[in-house]
C-alpha cells in the first residue's frame, strides 16, 4: 500500500488542479453587498428615494463599454416587466456621450445617475462595467458582474419582482 | 570582470518593483504618504492578477489609490481604511489573508505539514538505526 502512496498523491493533486482549471477562470470576488442596504452615498442625477421601494434594477454602464450594448435588450425587457424599475449609473462617462448612446441602443432607464470619477462605483463595490444590482425595498438581493444573459434574467432577476408603493407609481 | 559582477549585484539589490503612483496622487505629508504606500501594497488590484494597487497601472487601481489617500487624509487609521474596503469588496481585496477561523487551514497547514514531515523523518531514522543494531 505504502508503495502506491506517491502515485495516489500525484493522482489526487492532478485531479484538484484539473478541477480548478476546468471550472475556474478568473476568481470572482464574493458578493459582500448581498442582504445589505444599498449605499447611501448620493449619486449625482439619481434621487435616492427611487432606490428605496419596490424592486429596482441598478445597472452600471458606460457608452465606451462595448459589452454594455449587448445586455441592453435584457434591460429593455425588464423595464417593460411589471414589478421592475430600471435605473442606470453612467460610469466615468460624459452626459453627451451617454445621451447619444441611449438613443442608439434604446433607453430602459427611469433615471440615469452620473458617476464621472468612479467614486460611487467604489462605494457599491463595483469593479468594472457592466455590473447589475437588484434592490428589493432598498436592500441588495442580487448582483451580477458582467453582461446579463437570458438565464440570469429568468432564474435570478425575474423572481424578485415587486411593485413600488402605490403613491410612487 | 569583478567590477561587472559587483555592478550587477548592486543593480539587483536596488531594483524594487516599480510603483504606479502618479505624481499628482502623492500626498503633501511625507509620513501620511509613506503610510499610504505601505497600505496600498497590501490591497489587491481586483481587475489585475496578483498585483497590488500600488504596482498596477489600471485605472481601477488608481481610483482605489486615490480613495485610500482620501481616507487617510480624513484621519482614518490603517485598519479603518482596510475595513472600509473589505466592507465593499470582501476580504478578497486584501493580498494577505487575515487570520481567522475561516482561514485557519491556510495558516496552520504549512506548519502541520512541516511537523508531519519531521515526524516521519525521525521515525524513519529510528527504524534504520534499529535495523543497524540488529
Amino acid at each position: 500500500m505504502a508503495r502506491f502512496l506517491p502515485l495516489l498523491i500525484t493522482v489526487f493533486l492532478a485531479g484538484v488542479f484539473a478541477v480548478a482549471l476546468l471550472t475556474g477562470g478568473a476568481p470572482q470576488p464574493p458578493d459582500v453587498m448581498l442582504s445589505r442596504p444599498a449605499p447611501a452615498a448620493p449619486i449625482s442625477g439619481l434621487d435616492d428615494r427611487l432606490l428605496r421601494t419596490g424592486t429596482v434594477v441598478v445597472n452600471f454602464f458606460a457608452s465606451w463599454c462595448a459589452p454594455c450594448a449587448e445586455e441592453q435588450p435584457h434591460l429593455l425587457t425588464l423595464a417593460k416587466t411589471k414589478g421592475f424599475r430600471v435605473v442606470g449609473v453612467a460610469y466615468k462617462d460624459k452626459p453627451a456621450a451617454i445621451a447619444r448612446w441611449l438613443e442608439q441602443h434604446g433607453n430602459p432607464f427611469l433615471a440615469v445617475g452620473h458617476d464621472q470619477d468612479g467614486a460611487a462605483a467604489l462605494e457599491w463595490g463595483v469593479y468594472g462595467v457592466p455590473e447589475t444590482y437588484v434592490l428589493v425595498d432598498g436592500v441588495v438581493r442580487y448582483r451580477h458582474v458582467g453582461v446579463l444573459d437570458e438565464n440570469t434574467l429568468k432564474d435570478a432577476i425575474l423572481p424578485l419582482a415587486k411593485p413600488a408603493l402605490p403613491e410612487e407609481q | 570582470m569583478m567590477r561587472f559582477v559587483v555592478c550587477l549585484m548592486m543593480c539587483l539589490m536596488f531594483s524594487l518593483p516599480a510603483a504606479a503612483v502618479l505624481p499628482d496622487e502623492v500626498l503633501g505629508d511625507p509620513a501620511l504618504e509613506a503610510r499610504a504606500r505601505m497600505l496600498t501594497r497590501e490591497i489587491k488590484c481586483l481587475v489585475c492578477q496578483g498585483e497590488s494597487i500600488d504596482e498596477s497601472n489600471a485605472p481601477f487601481a488608481a481610483d482605489l489609490r486615490r480613495l485610500v489617500r482620501q481616507r487617510l487624509s480624513a484621519g482614518d487609521s490603517d485598519v479603518q481604511v482596510k475595513d472600509y474596503l473589505v466592507a465593499r469588496y470582501g476580504e478578497y481585496i486584501l493580498l494577505r489573508p487575515q487570520l481567522g477561523v475561516h482561514t485557519l487551514i491556510l495558516w496552520v497547514m504549512p506548519f502541520a505539514l512541516l511537523a508531519a514531515a519531521a515526524g516521519a523523518l525521525v521515525r524513519h531514522q529510528r527504524r534504520m538505526r534499529a535495523k543497524e543494531e540488529a
